[in-house]
């Protein structure tokens, strides 16, 4: 084995054996998979429904209201438990009743609501509820509300202008954007999921193990041990051995993830799947009593959504390239990862102790995290120029590619230019950082500054 | 015969060859036009004050930097990257991997300087076997005194067998007993063929162990040779003297002939060091103070390495420098 192998070897199973990594192989899972469940398992548990009192100020006066059925509008659902009890009281009646003591909500429709019911236009102040609370209703709710009010507005006029109730239904319906691209039905929220969750994951895993390269160089350094290395070996096989010790150690540990969080996922998924059918079961019955004549067609409306809505995604994810995606993946993280390395080997030659690495660690991160916070711009337009510069610029295209390559457009061209960029980057900026990192180990008790790295660059061997 | 001669032609042989070498970083250079041979199977001592460009000149023997000019010859050779399994280097700043085992780390620091596994193993055993470790293999480093990972440290350095050994400062750190071991491994080291570079302040060793040194100051070489030379040359005509008798009487009886440094009264007898004239001689000072007294003791004296180093880096005469301290009263 030669050497940089050795120094490979041992920087692998220096870290593969320590507690820390054994515990994180372990646990890493867990807290993926919890990422990934715990959030549908919250949304799927059970909830005390919201208890709110309507009351409606213009049920006394309105006379182009008693279409209005109030029991439909306001039905009671999972969320929300509606109590209809006090119909046409007075606004400043239910105000001093309700304003500290209740422990409901009250929405109290005002009584001129249909004053917009004169003119097309809208502008009276009609269309007005109020909702009492003693805690935050929370924006979900206020809009459920907003919705239901409006349903009341449009029953009332319809009704007043005898719109038949065939029309009513027919006007009811809603148009939807089927997003076809060449020719598959296309999810763009499903893409958008893969392609973050890969950007993130390359980001993390960057930081993660370039932080551990740093951390490396210092302990070296600090230990004054790469005086005794590097007179056996040169400091860049030292640096490269560092660099790529990690990142196998760092591929074993992704592995190990990707198997245990996949067995996780399975097991605690079909767990969940069990329980969720329970909810569904529960909520048809709630819905069977509420209005017993919708039962068949909404049911089997709801379950024909369902279905094609699963159908839809899965149709996606199977539609995204994923030959491409993987070898993307493998290909910008490892040069990805090995630029970011070097430079985080720099860093570390350059500081004396761990605490000190800050004022540089910082500005090498800052590409990635700029990248991170500009992946929702970039994915709202895939292929716009934004992203597109991103991907070609390699201290971001890890990340930007890899959010890209999900939603397809990205052509062969722009592909090998961006990794043909990425890889020349990799060897410039490797080649720089080990000039730094050969003076910087053995430069002790002198603190780098951005001027002295810049000098360590054109030191002669 | 031809057997002989050619012994006798490799131990004149230099091992090391520095050529005309310099090194400059941006605001100040570390060596200017240093030359210096260090003889094969010798112990070679490099002298210098602090940050005079000892361990500059060191790594760039090591190769783990580059001179700006000049060359470094390894068997009249250029040194070249496949002498670093030739060389052992002790640095004066140690350190290991505090979290690693003892056996392990002697393992893969003995396979970077081109030991085979098994090879490795073997001869660790048998160091840790003479330096009394054999429980230490699966320590980590951590859990060792600072006494100890020097000698973790010694042993990894001379491993691999290094026709040349470069350490630096190799006794700080160590109780008397082990840099005891540490000289005496020196020693049988040398006898098997091992040359060594011994770079030190401490000059009592450097009398004791080196063959030959050489003085850096301020990146120039001001000094070097063996160590007899130096002393014989650096001779300032210097001598202790025992005598029964007066102080007085022997002032008189010198006279002109020479100086007195230092003198000493005990028990009715004196104890005093002169230094003559240059035209006068030994044979001259007693033929004219035996007359008037009892001369029971006449030693020349050589200056110490200490005193070469402080008078050579001072620039002045060692003579002012032997009479800055007392050599009576210890």
């Amino acid at each position: 084995m030669g050497k940089i192998g050795l120094i490979i070897q041992r920087e692998f199973m220096s870290r593969v054996r320590t507690r820390t990594y054994m515990v994180m192989c372990l646990l890493g899972p867990i807290l993926f998979a919890a990422l990934l469940v715990v959030p549908a398992f919250v949304a799927g548990m059970p909830k005390a429904p919201r208890k709110i009192i309507v009351v409606d100020g213009a049920m006394r006066s309105d006379k182009c209201y008693p279409a209005v059925n109030h029991a439909v509008v306001f039905k009671d659902s999972l969320n929300f438990d509606f109590d209809l009890r006090y119909l046409g009281e007075d606004h400043e009646v239910i105000e001093k009743r309700y304003r500290d003591s209740a422990d409901c909500s009250v929405l109290f429709i005002l009584p001129n609501f249909m004053g917009a019911c004169d003119t097309l236009e809208g502008s009276s102040p009609g269309l007005k509820a109020e909702l009492y609370s003693k805690d935050e209703p929370g924006a979900v709710t206020l809009a459920y509300l907003e919705r239901q009010l409006t349903n009341v507005y449009r029953q009332a006029i319809y009704e007043t202008d005898s719109v038949p109730m065939d029309v009513i239904e027919k006007a009811k319906k809603e148009a939807t954007v089927s997003n076809v691209v060449k020719g598959k039905v296309s999810k763009s929220e499903v893409k958008m999921m893969v392609g973050f969750g890969f950007g993130i994951l390359i980001y993390m895993y960057i930081l993660l193990f370039g932080n551990q390269v740093m951390r490396s160089v210092v302990e070296e350094k600090s230990t004054r041990i790469v005086e005794v290395i590097v007179s056996s070996v040169r400091p860049f096989q030292l640096m490269m051995g560092k660099i790529i010790g990690t990142a196998l150690a760092g591929i074993l540990q992704f592995l190990i993830w990707m198997l245990v969080s996949f067995a996780l996922v399975t097991v605690l998924s079909s767990a969940i799947n069990d329980k969720r059918t329970d909810y569904s079961e529960l909520m048809k019955a709630k819905m069977n009593t509420a209005i017993p004549i919708q039962d068949e067609g909404g049911s089997k409306m709801l379950d024909s959504f369902v279905t094609d809505e699963t159908q839809n995604a899965m149709e996606t994810i199977l539609s995204i390239p994923w030959g491409n995606m993987l070898l993307a993946f493998v290909l910008y993280f490892l040069l990805g990862y090995l630029m970011y390395a070097a430079m985080f080997a720099a860093v570390g030659s350059a500081v004396d102790s761990e605490a000190d690495t800050q004022q540089f660690s910082l500005p090498v991160t800052i590409p990635l995290i700029i990248t991170i916070s500009m992946a929702s711009a970039m994915m709202l337009d895939p292929n716009g120029s934004l992203a597109k510069w991103m991907s070609q610029i390699p201290f971001s295209s890890p990340v930007a590619m890899l959010i890209r390559i999900p939603y397809g457009g990205v052509s062969t061209m722009e592909l090998i230019s961006s990794l043909l960029i990425l890889a020349l980057s990799f060897l410039g900026v490797t080649y720089l950082a080990a000039k730094i990192y050969r003076v910087g180990i053995l430069m002790n008790g002198k603190k780098g500054s951005w001027k002295e790295l810049g000098k360590w660059m054109f030191y002669k061997d | 015969m031809l057997v002989g001669l050619l012994t006798f032609v490799s131990a004149m042989a230099n091992l090391i060859s520095v050529k005309n070498v310099s090194k400059r970083f941006s605001t100040h250079t570390a060596l200017d036009q240093v030359s210096l041979d260090i003889p094969e199977g010798s112990i070679f001592g490099l002298l210098g004050p602090n940050g005079a460009g000892k361990t500059t000149l060191i790594r760039i023997i090591n190769q783990i930097t580059g001179p700006d000019s000049g060359q470094v010859l390894f068997e009249d050779r250029l040194l070249e990257r496949q002498h670093v399994e030739q060389i052992g280097y002790l640095p004066e700043e140690r350190g290991l991997y505090k979290k690693m085992r003892v056996g392990e780390q002697a393992l893969y620091l003995a396979q970077l300087k081109g030991l085979s596994k098994q090879e490795a193993k073997r001869r660790l055993h048998e160091w840790f076997e003479r330096f009394e470790m054999g429980g230490w293999w699966k320590k980590k480093v951590e859990e060792l005194s600072k006494g100890m990972q020097q000698k973790v440290q010694f042993i990894v350095t001379v491993l691999h067998e290094p026709r040349l050994l470069i350490l630096d400062e190799p006794f700080s750190g160590f109780d008397p007993i082990n840099a005891q071991l540490i000289k005496d491994e020196l020693l049988r080291l040398r006898k098997n063929g091992a040359t060594i570079m011994l770079s030190t302040h401490n000059m009592g060793s450097v009398e004791e162990l080196c063959d030959n040194i050489a003085l850096i100051d301020k990146s120039q070489k001001i000094l070097d040779g063996s160590v007899a030379e130096i002393k014989r040359s650096h001779f300032t005509g210097t001598y202790d003297l025992s005598f029964k008798g007066t102080l007085i009487g022997f002032t008189n009886a010198m006279w002109t002939g020479g100086e007195l440094v230092e003198s000493k009264e005990e028990n009715g007898r004196c104890h005093v060091r002169v230094r003559l004239r240059d035209n006068v001689t030994p044979n001259h000072l007693l033929q004219a103070v035996i007359p008037h007294v009892e001369v029971y003791a006449f030693t020349e004296v050589l200056p110490t390495m200490n005193d070469i180093f402080i008078a050579t880096v001072q620039r002045k005469e060692v003579g002012t420098v032997l009479g800055t301290q007392s050599h009576f009263t210890e």
